[in-house]
């Protein structure tokens, strides 16, 4: 199965619900991405120690960054992201949506 | 079957939470793929004249009110004293109470709330 796990806040409960989900997702087979929007994309800027998210990329999540959300937050480059991060848009994030067997949205505002 | 329920919670004041409900609403329309807007609790203030200083989230909900659906929540309305008529008649949102709320999130693949 596709999970798509769709960030919106660089909380640390945000940050350790992504990580818990993703590995027991992983663990049980399942194919996850990450996509980090809002200011959750803080959570992969380079030089900033998240812990667990290197672990994600090297067990396979895919780990995407809206652009436009990166730039608000003062990451111009993909240099700037943590190595296997990938710069990407929320029109890839529609399209994920609609290849993705279950979609979560993790950390936004309100709803927590 | 609208695929995507949008719930915004945050009133205008929490600009983030707005902002980023109605950047994805936005992103969906641009690919052909309208969401159900659906304004309930502080919410609903975001549909009041003027009430979005945000130039650019003022546009992406209006864009949802001409390409897609906007539904504000009965009880959230009755509960702030608003009545439908002193919401931003551009927006033309449509009044849902619980049960068409619950049966339009069945309806919906995902619900995300803002």
């Amino acid at each position: 199965m596709r999970i798509l796990l769709v960030a919106y806040s660089d909380s640390e409960a945000t940050t350790k619900k992504i990580e818990g989900l993703a590995k027991a997702a992983l663990a049980r087979g399942h194919e996850i991405t990450v996509f980090l929007n809002g200011v959750s994309v803080r959570l992969v800027e380079s030089g900033r120690r998240i812990r667990g998210f290197p672990n994600l990329l090297i067990d396979g999540v895919r780990l995407l960054v809206c652009r436009t959300s990166a730039t608000t937050s003062g990451i111009e480059s993909p240099d700037q992201l943590v190595g296997g991060a990938e710069m990407s848009s929320l029109s890839e994030l529609v399209d994920l949506m609609e290849e993705s067997s279950k979609v979560l949205f993790l950390g936004q505002g309100a709803s927590n | 079957m609208t695929e995507l329920m949008i719930v915004i919670r945050s009133g205008p004041w929490e600009e983030y939470g707005v902002v980023e409900g109605l950047r994805l609403s936005a992103a969906m329309l641009g690919m052909d793929q309208p969401p159900l807007m659906v304004f309930l609790d502080a919410g609903v203030e975001c549909l009041r004249p003027q009430a979005i200083k945000n130039p650019a989230a003022l546009d992406y909900l209006r864009a949802s009110s001409d390409l897609g659906e906007v539904r504000v929540f009965s009880e959230s309305l009755e509960e702030r004293e608003i009545k439908a008529e002193e919401l931003d008649h551009y927006f033309a949102a449509l009044p849902l109470n619980i049960e068409d709320l619950v049966g339009l999130m069945v309806e919906c693949r995902s619900v995300v709330v803002f």
